[in-house]
């Protein structure tokens, strides 16, 4: 796990940026402005969301905007856990963190990959 | 100094509940929870691509779990600290030491200030624009 700290470190900041400039107004229309109609019916959304996403540049925007932001919280939650004085279980708490986000990777990519 | 001892000696460690002996350090660790936070917005954006692909049945299924109340306080949850960690993010961005490329000065921490945050807000225009279907 050492050994990809670049890796990690890389993720890490690819997906602090994602979730700083991507994900709040994507989150905000997808889960308030549509669920309470101020942009459309669901049948309007539906469409709209089909004809935006499912092509592969917005497939591509998907799962870069889902994926990496998950990464960005599996390096920020281990340095959270070593600082909360936890250290020796670095290699535990990193192996897990960064395990699930390879899962989540993985489900995003297939889901996407679906559209 | 002589050469490094070969005796074994315990890390050091960090006093407990350290971080909340000053406000830097509570922001601080508010930061990090906002930050995992991150991956409860890209858990529910997920299932709203699965909803997507599933049909428009599966789609309204998933505005109307949304639209409850339940739906919009995960949403308050969920949103409130992703807005904390974008702005602490582009904030500590222009903090990070400048590296100056070419013949070109460094830019100034006021020019990354704009750039950042003008980022965010023609990102976050766009994305309200395609999706609201304004700009087809």
């Amino acid at each position: 796990m050492k050994r990809l700290e670049p890796l990690w470190w890389l993720l890490f900041g690819a997906g602090g940026f994602v979730g700083a400039v991507l994900l709040p107004a994507l989150y905000f229309m997808v889960a308030v402005g549509f669920p309470l109609g101020w942009f459309g019916d669901p049948v309007e959304t539906f469409l709209r969301m089909r004809t935006l996403f499912a092509n592969p540049v917005g497939q591509l925007v998907l799962v870069v905007g889902i994926a990496l932001p998950f990464w960005h919280s599996a390096h920020h939650l281990r340095h959270f856990v070593i600082e909360l004085g936890f250290p020796h279980s670095d290699r535990l708490v990193g192996s897990l963190l960064y395990a699930l986000a390879g899962v989540g990777t993985l489900v995003t990519v297939g889901v996407v990959g679906a559209l | 100094m002589g050469s490094a001892s070969s005796t074994p000696t315990l890390a050091s460690r960090v006093p407990d509940g350290w971080w909340m002996s000053h406000k830097r350090y509570r922001y601080y660790m508010l930061f990090a929870m906002a930050s995992g936070i991150l991956s409860l917005g890209s858990l529910v954006l997920l299932v709203a691509v699965s909803a997507l692909s599933k049909g428009s049945q599966a789609w309204a299924g998933f505005l109307a779990m949304l639209g409850s109340p339940a739906g919009l306080l995960l949403s308050v949850v969920v949103l409130v600290p992703t807005c904390f960690f974008a702005v602490r993010w582009l904030r500590v961005g222009v903090k990070i030491p400048q590296v100056k490329l070419g013949p070109m000065p460094a830019p100034g921490a006021g020019m990354l200030y704009v750039a950042h945050f003008g980022l965010l807000i023609g990102v976050s225009l766009l994305v309200i624009l395609l999706l609201s279907g304004v700009v087809a």
